[in-house]
């Protein structure tokens, strides 16, 4: 039942942290104390002075009047296509008052097709929602690196598992992020396992143990 | 090549006229979408219920959330419109309450994102308990037993925030969810007539109730405009769009029987006038959705829709609290 988007992209990883050769293996594994959340990003977070590969093809569908992904990840600089599978109208939007992100693609009719360019700050969750449905919602994650994997929760399902793959040495810190939580970040190096509570309002929602393998 | 546009053309008539529709069902608990991800306690529920009765949240002490959202009346008022605190009328329907604990937008046009900030909407609009939050505030630290209770449920007493939680959590108690169709559900074949199973039929097959009122609590959650009579501009003059024009919210129906008159406008004074409604078509065409098409019912039809409505039905006793 876990129900995980892994994205593997290390390809577009090419020049990110040249200095560097060898890759790591991220492995981790999340538990939720109660009801898992919606979803989550487990990340690389960027290096100094180091420019990211852009991450490209990020795309959401809408079936059955729900968003094909809770999370889309793209890259700052890069853009999101949304189509509509649906036999009825769609209008997604976003007026996110935490992240301060607005746009409107306006009506998208039956097998229609816009896109929305990330023109925002990376390490923002966004959360977009359809104008005529408002039971849709999704969030964009604007991701550092190309090193990511999306967890999607469901509430009775309180462990999920992760592998971020290819990460260069060179990046250290892997982060996790969840709507309405704290961002997690620990700073891992190859042997070490680690492990932190994730927080909500104050209140200890999940633990996050990460461990880094050559 | 005529021929083949005219089957192309059929295949996208027959897709265009099919609405994915959620499975009819009965609510889940663990389905709610609680603030604190978690339920809230007795002690908060029993907080909110005491403000939902209390008539110090209107400036004039006249009226409480329960005079316009009455148990008695289905929390509702029995009125096509509302009326103010202060006697003026309103120019929509009020919206009953029930199995709000899994709505997502609030208000006939959703103009509120949480029920908490919906709780608080009403006590501050001047034509409704006209009571500015500023005020209300001292107004229920003068109480002890609000201060008490503020205190020992959230910590940091009272505040704007935490009169809409209270409130909230208690409206997210009244659930309606063990109906005749929920026990049919559950396999009890004679919890419904023969005549409400028909309608159950004709809600999902013939009549296509179900491209909106779908899921477990017979609502889209979204806007529609159905062909009501009547300039009231809906979602339009809160999320913009001419398509949004004369579009309201879906309204639940579990408890429907009660909570009559119906329609945004409250123009509609019974369920069979309702479904009269739906099967002329609408009353107005202008921006109306596509959805709502004459449906050629028969007289038994609408009655039978009429019983399945009726066996959506689940009682909600609510004693009122004693007032501070």
């Amino acid at each position: 039942m876990i129900k995980t988007t892994i994205c593997w992209v290390a390809g577009l990883a090419l020049g990110l942290v040249s200095q560097v050769t060898v890759a790591d293996t991220i492995t981790g594994e999340l538990t939720f104390v109660k009801k898992a959340s919606f979803a989550g990003v487990v990340y690389m977070e960027s290096v100094d002075g180091v420019e990211a590969s852009s991450i490209e093809g990020a795309s959401v569908d809408q079936v059955d009047k729900m968003f094909t992904k809770k999370i889309v990840v793209a890259g700052k600089g890069g853009d999101i296509s949304f189509r509509n599978s649906d036999s009825i109208d769609h209008n997604i939007f976003s007026n996110d008052s935490d992240s301060g992100v607005k746009f409107d693609v306006g009506l998208m009719t039956p097998a229609g097709q816009k896109s929305v360019d990330v023109t925002w700050d990376e390490n923002l969750l966004v959360r977009y929602g359809c104008k005529i449905h408002p039971k849709m919602k999704s969030y964009i994650f604007t991701s550092p690196t190309p090193y990511f994997q999306v967890l999607e929760f469901e509430k009775k399902v309180p462990r999920y598992t992760f592998v971020l793959g290819d990460v260069p040495s060179g990046l250290t810190r892997v982060s996790l992020t969840i709507p309405k939580y704290d961002t997690v970040t620990i700073e891992l190096s190859v042997g070490e396992s680690k492990q932190a509570d994730v927080i909500r309002k104050g209140k200890k929602k999940a633990v996050l143990q990460v461990s880094r393998a050559q | 090549m005529a021929r083949i546009a005219l089957v192309l053309m059929s295949l996208l008539m027959l897709f265009v006229g099919k609405v994915y529709a959620a499975d009819l069902a009965t609510p889940s608990m663990d389905d709610i979408d609680y603030p604190e991800e978690e339920a809230p306690s007795a002690k908060e529920v029993e907080l909110g219920k005491t403000l939902f009765f209390d008539p110090r949240l209107s400036l004039n002490m006249k009226q409480s959330c329960g005079t316009c959202h009455n148990p008695d009346l289905g929390f509702g008022d029995g009125l096509a419109t509302g009326l103010g605190t202060m006697g003026g009328g309103l120019g929509r329907n009020t919206p009953h309450v029930y199995n709000l604990a899994w709505n997502v937008t609030f208000f006939w046009d959703g103009r509120a994102g949480s029920l908490e900030e919906q709780a608080l909407g009403p006590i501050e609009a001047a034509g409704e308990m006209n009571m500015p939050l500023e005020k209300l505030i001292p107004r229920l630290q003068a109480v002890k037993y609000y201060q008490d209770m503020f205190k020992a449920v959230y910590g940091d007493g009272i505040n704007k925030a935490n009169i809409g939680k209270a409130i909230a959590s208690f409206e997210r108690t009244l659930n309606a969810v063990n109906t005749p169709f929920d026990k049919y559900l559950a396999g009890n074949k004679t919890a419904m007539g023969p005549e409400a199973i028909r309608g159950l039929e004709l809600f999902k097959g013939k009549a296509n109730c179900t491209g909106c009122h779908d899921g477990p609590n017979f609502t889209d959650n979204s806007y529609h405009n159905i062909g009501v009579k009547g300039d009231d501009k809906g979602r339009e003059g809160i999320a913009g769009g001419k398509e949004m024009r004369g579009a309201f919210k879906t309204p639940g129906l579990r408890n429907v029987i009660f909570t009559a008159p119906y329609m945004h406008d409250g123009s509609e004074g019974s369920l069979e006038s309702v479904v009269q409604f739906y099967n002329r078509g609408g009353d107005q065409d202008k921006n109306k959705s596509n959805l709502i098409k004459k449906l050629n019912l028969s007289d038994q039809e609408v009655s039978d829709l009429v019983a399945f409505l009726g066996a959506l039905t689940d009682p909600i006793q609510v004693e009122r609290p004693k007032i501070p």
